[in-house]
């Protein structure tokens, strides 16, 4: 926004190449580039939708955690809360023989309890948010266990149970919850452009004092950040839970800087105030690529955590360079 | 007039009790002792030495890890490469050893080294080039991670050749030698951050940053300093660790970061920065061990110990905001 003030006489492409998305679609395409380069058979339709069966889930939960980063806090309890979601469904639907829409709901429901005691211990009590977010962390990270009782949780043992029939269809060649990612997508970045509420979180993570002074409830706005958090990282953990049918408590673990990483490398500004829906989608295929680029390359794939630390070191040096050539504007 | 004079002691010794019971060490204590006694009542075993011992053994481990974060945090930063980083030192050492053959002292020179660099990339990232610091040390544990495996490659890394077996299998007090380098660590460091001038600004770079910077202190080189010392003391825990079970394996630092942390938060490292004792951090580690080991011989399944560990952390950090609070009510009396 800044720079159209400043330099009008950048031509509209020039403008386009420095928004967050370009620059993050870039080196996405420098990879694929370069690996299909050495081996032609990275760029396959098989390899990329077998890719995209896998992104949706880390996609939602990015998506989620991209929200208190815009307030300026991090929440790293996500990958937890998703699998604590999928496995709570599932126990329900098979221990409880609720059904499908009950089930969900009250596992959302208990997902925004756990987003709302986040924020309630980050924003009321003061408790520095990587701490907070940790100790739910452990809390419900531990909780997940407690609903498996000896046996396997199979969704496709219960007869009434249709949904995960559904799921197992292709629309247009995807996952049903491809579809679903994409949607979501579409209605974050309708709320975070044109809503009141996602003006007021962007002004919040950009200037507390200022968002204070304008008469903006700046708890409130971050107390609703960490909830939504919480709700779309359940959901996440649903979707995997009624694609493979199966509740298991391991879902979700180490989400959580997967999902951080995409956020940061799709230009989420960790200072807050920043936030593209697109970019994060970018971002987290990014991490995706770069992951199985290194297979394709022949490199050992226990590399890839270390790539991972890479590009995330990066996408914030990169951040703090473009923060830093704008301030004296 | 007496009186009045009387009730002010009265208050102030009130006062001065509340005072010791706010601070962190008794703090830790207390639960420890209740922890301790209940769990003994319930089971006599916890009460011989056998267990005891077997439990401090085990503490240092984490312990180190601890200390290493609780510097870091007391200076007003984060560090999640402590596990990490000491694994992949760890590595380096058994690297060194089996393919490498080298002796005991460059052994040991190396994983040292290995630490302190990791230490040096954090500290220069976060004092030159500004980043955050829980997602700098969270890239480098990635890095580390990733090596880590890398080099190790899944199999552990004997160390037999160095003949340390004898060292590190010796039993003294049925405690090992480690344990007791590990209580020399917090004797040292804790003198460090009281009696020196480096921890002196140590404390007060993370108390308020602002005021330590008006005051002439190089912020900037103090956090290089931490990280380093952070590297350096992380690597130390690895070489415990590839120490005391004789072989180097790429899961032995796994998630001591997030356990790190817990031990300073109920060890009463105030996780803003600025306060807290090396002595605190030592009682973190044995209350967080004394825990699980109260827990183990209670046969609490090891999920419903993941929930209290997690509920004791948020316990711990909402006591000392609590206290933190009541401190500023004392100072706004006086």
């Amino acid at each position: 926004m800044q720079n159209t003030v400043i330099k009008t006489d950048a031509s509209g492409f020039k403008r386009l190449l420095r928004t967050d998305e370009v620059t993050t679609l870039l080196p996405l395409l420098a990879i694929i580039a370069v690996t299909t380069v050495f081996r032609p058979d990275f760029l396959s339709v098989s390899n990329f939708s077998a890719m995209f069966t896998q992104i949706p889930f880390i996609a939602i939960t990015a998506l989620g955690a991209s929200f208190p980063l815009m307030t300026g806090n991090v929440d790293i309890s996500t990958g937890r809360v998703a699998g604590f979601a999928g496995i709570m469904m599932a126990a329900l639907v098979i221990d409880g023989g609720w059904g499908a829409t009950e089930a969900i709901a009250l596992s959302l429901v208990c997902c925004a309890m756990v987003g709302l005691f986040n924020g309630f211990l980050v924003v009321y009590m003061g408790i520095p948010d990587f701490v907070a977010t940790m100790g739910t962390l452990y809390m419900v990270g531990g909780a997940r266990y407690l609903f498996i009782k000896g046996y396997q949780l199979t969704l496709g043992r219960v007869e009434s149970f249709r949904l995960d029939d559904i799921f197992d269809g292709l629309y247009l060649g995807m996952p049903l919850y491809f579809w679903i990612m994409l949607i979501l997508f579409a209605i974050m970045f309708v709320v975070i452009k044109y809503t009141v509420w996602g003006r007021h979180l962007l002004a919040v993570g950009d200037n507390r004092e200022v968002a204070t002074i304008v008469g903006i409830n700046v708890k409130r706005m971050r107390m609703s950040a960490y909830t939504i958090s919480s709700i779309l990282a359940g959901i996440a953990g649903i979707l995997l839970t009624l694609d493979t049918s199966l509740g298991q408590p391991e879902n979700g673990d180490g989400w959580e800087f997967r999902a951080i990483a995409g956020c940061v490398v799709g230009g989420v500004s960790l200072s807050g105030g920043k936030c593209s829906p697109l970019g994060i989608l970018i971002g987290v295929t990014l991490v995706f690529v770069a992951e199985n680029a290194i297979i394709f390359l022949g490199l050992p794939s226990t590399l890839r955590e270390a790539v991972k630390g890479v590009l995330m070191a990066g996408a914030v040096l990169f951040d703090i360079y473009r923060q830093n050539r704008k301030v004296p504007a | 007039m007496s009186t009045k004079a009387a009730t002010k002691e009265m208050r102030r010794r009130s006062d001065l009790a509340l005072k010791v019971f706010f601070t962190p060490e008794v703090g830790t204590m207390i639960p420890i002792l209740i922890l301790s006694v209940v769990t003994g009542i319930l089971n006599p075993t916890f009460f011989t030495w056998r267990y005891i011992s077997s439990i401090l053994r085990d503490s240092i481990f984490i312990g180190t890890a601890a200390l290493a974060q609780g510097l870091v945090i007391m200076s007003g930063e984060i560090d999640l490469s402590v596990g990490m980083g000491g694994c992949f030192a760890g590595i380096m050492m058994g690297v060194a050893c089996q393919n490498w053959g080298w002796g005991l002292v460059p052994c040991i020179l190396i994983c040292l080294a290995t630490g302190a660099a990791v230490g040096l990339i954090n500290g220069l990232c976060v004092t030159r080039l500004k980043l955050n610091s829980w997602i700098t040390t969270l890239a480098t544990q990635f890095i580390s991670t990733g090596l880590a495996i890398t080099i190790g490659d899944g199999v552990p890394l004997s160390i037999s050749s160095l003949g340390t077996s004898k060292f590190t299998r010796a039993r003294p007090l049925n405690l090992s030698w480690l344990f007791f380098l590990f209580v020399a660590m917090i004797i040292v460091l804790d003198l460090v951050i009281r009696k020196t001038k480096f921890g002196y600004r140590l404390r007060a770079v993370g108390g308020n940053r602002e005021a330590a910077e008006m005051a002439g202190i190089n912020v900037k080189k103090i956090k290089l300093i931490v990280f380093l010392l952070a590297g350096f003391i992380a690597a130390c825990g690895g070489m415990f660790d590839v120490l005391s079970k004789a072989s180097a394996k790429d899961t032995y630092g796994m998630g001591r970061e997030f356990r790190a942390i817990i031990c300073c938060a109920i060890g009463g490292i105030t996780m803003s920065g600025g306060a807290g004792s090396m002595y605190g951090v030592g009682l973190g580690v044995l209350l967080f061990h004394v825990l699980r080991g109260c827990l183990n011989i209670l046969n609490v399944d090891t999920n419903v110990q993941l929930v209290m560990i997690g509920a004791v952390l948020v316990m711990a950090v909402i006591l000392d905001v609590m206290r933190k609070r009541f401190e500023d009510k004392r100072i706004i009396k006086m």
